[in-house]
């Protein structure tokens, strides 16, 4: 040690060491971004445009076989545009969710280096979900408009405004199922069962209006009825959603954004050990 | 230079408590390559995983005045649909290191040939470790956490890497894990034991491998 005092810090190895962003964040979380865009579907021919191009191809062929069989939507009159204005968004939350919630499980031979962080890992994921499912819904939208007469409107700003709280909302409910069953492994199971009616009661392909009076009440606690809502506003001139107030599941993204990050602050240990 | 605070870790699997070290304290000094010795399960790759700050120890510290690699030896931290020289290059950018300086690095080191741009899924382990071994001594480190890197490649890639491993030791550490003594002798000049969740720190290499031996010995004769 010549003479010299060296200054004396903690490593990394501790809890807000791991959890924590700093200076190299942003420079990890687009080194993982890279690497999931050269990674993803292994050797598969195409890579990462097969994550892009199988939903665009589900989405469109299942508007389109709709679109045959049911002639008239609930809503307007042409079912393709009808099923995307409720499905993207869906998707939009759903794959956020779970692409955040099990980014930790993913990730974790990265994890063997310290320097990558939880946060990198749970930012990179989300940040690649929401461009993934943004081009999707792009796509998706571009080729119904382009190829069907919907007579629809387009209001940017409403659409973007929804389809970013679907991303927020997934992103708090990814974080927080995982920091819960870091310690409740049961949670998984709940949250299965939970989930999956979900493409149901989201008001996708039954509106929330059109059911009977005490039921459309209870399905307006859930938040994606809201997102749902406010995306067929913005398509639909004629739709009134009176009922839809993107405030009730930005709240719920904010607390289960709080909950999901102090769990996994408070968890980290045991999700590095596992 | 390391020094441990009170360092513990303890794994739970199925609520079993599986205390791996508790209250581990010692100085591991700067420029010095330490061989960590112990027996089969005593603790050293985990002792290692948490200081180089992979894992987090359930109390205690762990306190460095410089920048500390990631374990060699882990080659599952490599991404298997990767190439060698995409996984070097995503440790480089991760590490803040010019990706195309260490890439000409490890391919000139690593000796993979044309394999070192295939994915690391088609290496053999020797290969994988070739290619651990060359990212992170193409990297800067005040101490290298080398563990298990033992029969690498011909005696020409072994004296390489000796030589280079040495050359790094003239600015930096070392902490090194491995189950030949030979190497160890070569590549350390101190140790320290790791035993029924203890560590005890030996400035002179000999002394820290006589006492290892005393420990297999004790334990075999347990066994009997």
């Amino acid at each position: 040690m010549d003479g010299s005092t060296p200054e004396l810090r903690p490593v990394q190895a501790s809890v807000s060491g791991r959890m924590l962003p700093r200076m190299s964040t942003l420079r990890t979380i687009a080194a993982l971004s890279m690497r999931e865009l050269t990674t993803s579907n292994g050797d598969t021919a195409g890579g990462y445009l097969w994550s892009v191009i199988s939903p665009v191809v589900g989405i469109i062929g299942l508007a389109m076989i709709f679109s045959a069989g049911f002639r008239v939507p609930p809503l307007g009159d042409n079912f393709a545009i009808f099923y995307a204005t409720g499905m993207l968004p869906f998707f939009m939350f759903r794959s956020v969710c779970a692409r955040v919630e099990f980014a930790i499980q993913s990730s974790r031979n990265l994890l063997n280096f310290p320097r990558v962080t939880l946060f990198d890992v749970l930012m990179s994921k989300f940040i690649m979900a929401v461009l993934t499912q943004a081009v999707v819904s792009v796509l998706v939208f571009g080729f119904i408009l382009y190829f069907y007469d919907t007579d629809t409107t387009f209001r940017v700003a409403e659409i973007l405004k929804s389809f970013a709280t679907a991303a927020v909302l997934g992103f708090g409910i990814g974080l927080m199922n995982c920091a819960v069953k870091t310690k409740f492994p049961l949670w998984d199971m709940v949250w299965n069962f939970v989930s999956r009616p979900l493409v149901i009661i989201s008001g996708i392909i039954i509106l929330v209006e059109t059911l009977p009076r005490p039921y459309s009440e209870w399905l307006l606690w859930n938040p994606l009825v809201h997102i749902t809502g406010r995306v067929r506003e913005a398509f639909y001139v004629d739709y009134v959603g009176s009922y839809a107030d993107l405030r009730y599941p930005l709240e719920i993204a904010l607390v289960t954004t709080f909950i999901g990050l102090a769990g996994i602050r408070l968890f980290s240990r045991e999700l590095l050990d596992k | 230079m390391i020094v441990l605070e009170n360092v513990s870790k303890i794994f739970y699997s199925r609520h079993v408590r599986n205390v791996v070290f508790q209250d581990l304290n010692a100085v591991f000094p700067s420029r010095t390559s330490v061989a960590l010795l112990g027996r089969n399960g005593a603790g050293k790759s985990t002792l290692l995983q948490v200081i180089s700050g992979a894992l987090i120890p359930n109390s205690g510290r762990v306190l460095s005045d410089g920048n500390i690699s990631f374990p060699i030896g882990l080659a599952n931290s490599m991404h298997p649909h990767m190439s060698g020289a995409q996984n070097t290059k995503f440790i480089a950018r991760i590490y803040g290191a010019d990706t195309d300086a260490l890439k000409n690095f490890v391919e000139d080191f690593a000796e993979l040939g044309e394999k070192f741009y295939l994915p690391v899924r088609t290496y053999s382990s020797g290969m994988r470790a070739r290619l651990l071994f060359g990212i992170n001594m193409g990297l800067k480190f005040d101490t290298y956490l080398v563990d298990e890197v033992s029969a690498v490649g011909d005696a020409s890639f072994r004296e390489k890497s000796e030589y280079v491993f040495k050359e790094r030791m003239r600015e930096s550490g070392a902490i090194f894990i491995s189950h030949s003594m030979p190497l160890l002798r070569r590549m350390c000049t101190a140790g320290a034991v790791l035993e029924r969740g203890r560590i005890a720190y030996y400035e002179d290499l000999d002394e820290a491998i006589r006492v290892h031996h005393a420990n297999v010995h004790a334990a075999d004769n347990d066994d009997d």
